[in-house]
């Protein structure tokens, strides 16, 4: 394979792959916006997603959308559920306490999977065929469009729902000024609640459309959780472009780092990204864009 | 309209107020001053149900309330426009009186339209920065917005905590003159002011707070004619 064909293979890999990445940084954003806590479960989220689907279409022998479908709204439950069960009870959520719960939440949310669900990896078929189609020497595997695809709907929603809806825009609102939000009558703890089943459909849908490329296992989640991380800490966490951003980027990164360097080093990208990001620009590519003037 | 009884309230191991007694009749004016630290903004934090260390009794309009959160007390025609103004800075002038009117968000834009013309009446200037960032906007024209978002509530009680913090002298004098008028529409006021000669003005009573407790209270003309106050807030 020539030079510039590879590059094309590594790129198509790289920003199927990115898309997912982003997808997952969107979970951590969403709630680090609306709690200023990172959100540890993040990840096992992503990971149910693709388990709950391949049962569904496996012993539920459902067709694959609906199986699907049901994954998503399945795990957006459970994200909504672990809040009010959690989080909600605390007389004062502070930003560390819901951090400390998160990892509480994704180390049961684990076990239970795996005790429920067992220990084998799970899959199914790509949504339409596993042809790959040839652009310019290179080629592109069918769910990669897929991926690419299902990723930009969900965002352009997501940017909907946060510029038009009045419940988007009372979410901003929240997140700018808590008190400030209280007294014009927006229910913070309502935006908390709704932060999580947003971020926990992101990471479901992640895990839905990820599945068909690589299997997914109980213990999926923490990687998966630590790459989305390390893609929203790039693009600027809290930020929901910056996760388009970070995450595409840190995809491309992995797979020119796959491609020229080693496999074996993929997975390293993503620490490497994280610390050079922490030491030169903790900001994010993106960083805070809020504007402040007193 | 709002009897407020033996109030105590604080933040953690802190009282600030202590039996903390006043009331605020239909249509008045009340004005709360004292210096820093008298526990103005306090009182404004409790009787608007952000502060939750509360003992005492607040009624309002006949009901109980102190046990309210402030995102219900809104409803209930209480709006706080709290001190430092805190408009939501990354959204919109318009977005932000939007979030005014969120606890009247299932009356439709028909029902709001008329609150926006009535906010864009009186501050002309945030009609035309309506698309702007409020963070962009100068600190006077935040405290428009603050006043605004407020009214978009439609409170029948309107609190506002130091409004004229920060401001250069004429956009005090505008701001005030908007109390003025927001009275005179119909809307109750309580005011907190560090500026005593202003708020004496524009109020028909006031309360001098001193270390939590209320030390003297009087019509707005005894007050300014105190030796005390005069010395004390008035600087004469």
């Amino acid at each position: 394979m020539d030079f510039e064909a590879k590059l094309l293979q590594l790129i198509f890999a790289g920003i199927s792959t990115g898309a997912v990445y982003a997808l997952i940084a969107v979970g951590f954003n969403v709630i680090f916006k609306s709690t200023d806590a990172i959100n540890f479960s993040q990840g096992e989220w992503v990971m149910m997603g693709g388990l709950i689907a391949a049962t569904a279409i496996g012993a539920g022998q459902m067709p694959l959308v609906i199986a699907c479908i049901i994954a998503v709204l399945a795990v957006a439950t459970i994200g909504g559920l672990s809040e009010r069960l959690t989080v909600f009870p605390m007389r004062r959520p502070t930003p560390i306490l819901i951090t400390l719960i998160t990892i509480g939440l994704a180390i049961c949310t684990k076990s239970l999977v795996m005790l429920i669900l067992g220990k084998l990896p799970v899959g199914y078929k790509p949504f339409t065929g596993e042809t790959p189609i040839k652009i310019a020497g290179a080629t592109i595997h069918p769910q990669s469009l897929w991926i690419l695809g299902i990723t930009a709907v969900f965002m352009v929603a997501t940017h909907f729902f946060f510029e038009r809806t009045t419940m988007g825009k009372a979410m901003r609102a929240a997140a700018a000024d808590r008190q400030a939000a209280a007294l014009v009558g927006i229910s913070v703890r309502n935006s908390i609640l709704i932060s999580f089943v947003i971020a926990a459909a992101a990471g479901a849908i992640a895990g839905v459309i990820i599945t068909p490329m690589t299997f997914m296992v109980y213990d999926n989640g923490t990687m998966l959780g630590f790459k989305g991380f390390s893609a929203a800490m790039l693009g600027g966490l809290g930020n929901l472009y910056g996760a388009l951003v970070g995450g595409l980027t840190l995809g491309l990164l992995e797979a020119l780092a796959g491609g020229y360097v080693s496999s074996q080093f993929k997975d390293a990208v993503a620490f490497l990204v994280l610390l050079l990001v922490l030491f030169a620009r903790p900001a994010g590519i993106l960083g805070q864009r809020d504007i402040t003037r007193v | 309209m709002l009897q407020v009884e033996r109030l105590n309230a604080g933040y953690g191991n802190i009282e600030v107020l202590r039996d903390l007694s006043l009331d605020v009749n239909q249509g008045e004016v009340i004005c709360l001053i004292g210096s820093n630290g008298a526990g103005k903004s306090t009182t404004m934090g409790a009787l608007s149900g952000l502060l939750r260390q509360v003992t005492g009794s607040i009624v309002f309009e006949g009901e109980s309330i102190e046990w309210q959160p402030a995102e219900r007390i809104v409803s209930r025609g209480i709006c706080l426009v709290p001190e430092g103004r805190r408009v939501f800075q990354p959204l919109s002038v318009l977005e932000n009186l939007e979030m005014g009117a969120y606890r009247r968000r299932k009356e439709g834009r028909r029902a709001l339209a008329t609150d926006f013309d009535l906010v864009y009446g009186i501050f002309p200037r945030l009609k035309e920065r309506r698309d702007q960032p409020a963070g962009t906007l100068s600190g006077g024209e935040q405290q428009m917005l603050a006043i605004g978002r407020a009214l978009m509530s439609r409170p029948r009680l309107l609190m506002l905590d130091e409004p004229s913090m920060g401001l250069a002298p004429l956009v005090v004098r505008e701001i005030f003159d908007v109390i003025a008028r927001l009275n005179a529409e119909g809307i109750t006021i309580l005011l907190a002011e560090q500026n005593a000669r202003m708020a004496l003005d524009v109020a028909s009573r006031g309360y001098v707070l001193q270390s939590g407790q209320i030390v003297l209270a009087a019509d707005a003309a005894a007050l300014e004619a105190d030796d005390a106050v005069r010395e004390a807030y008035l600087g004469i």
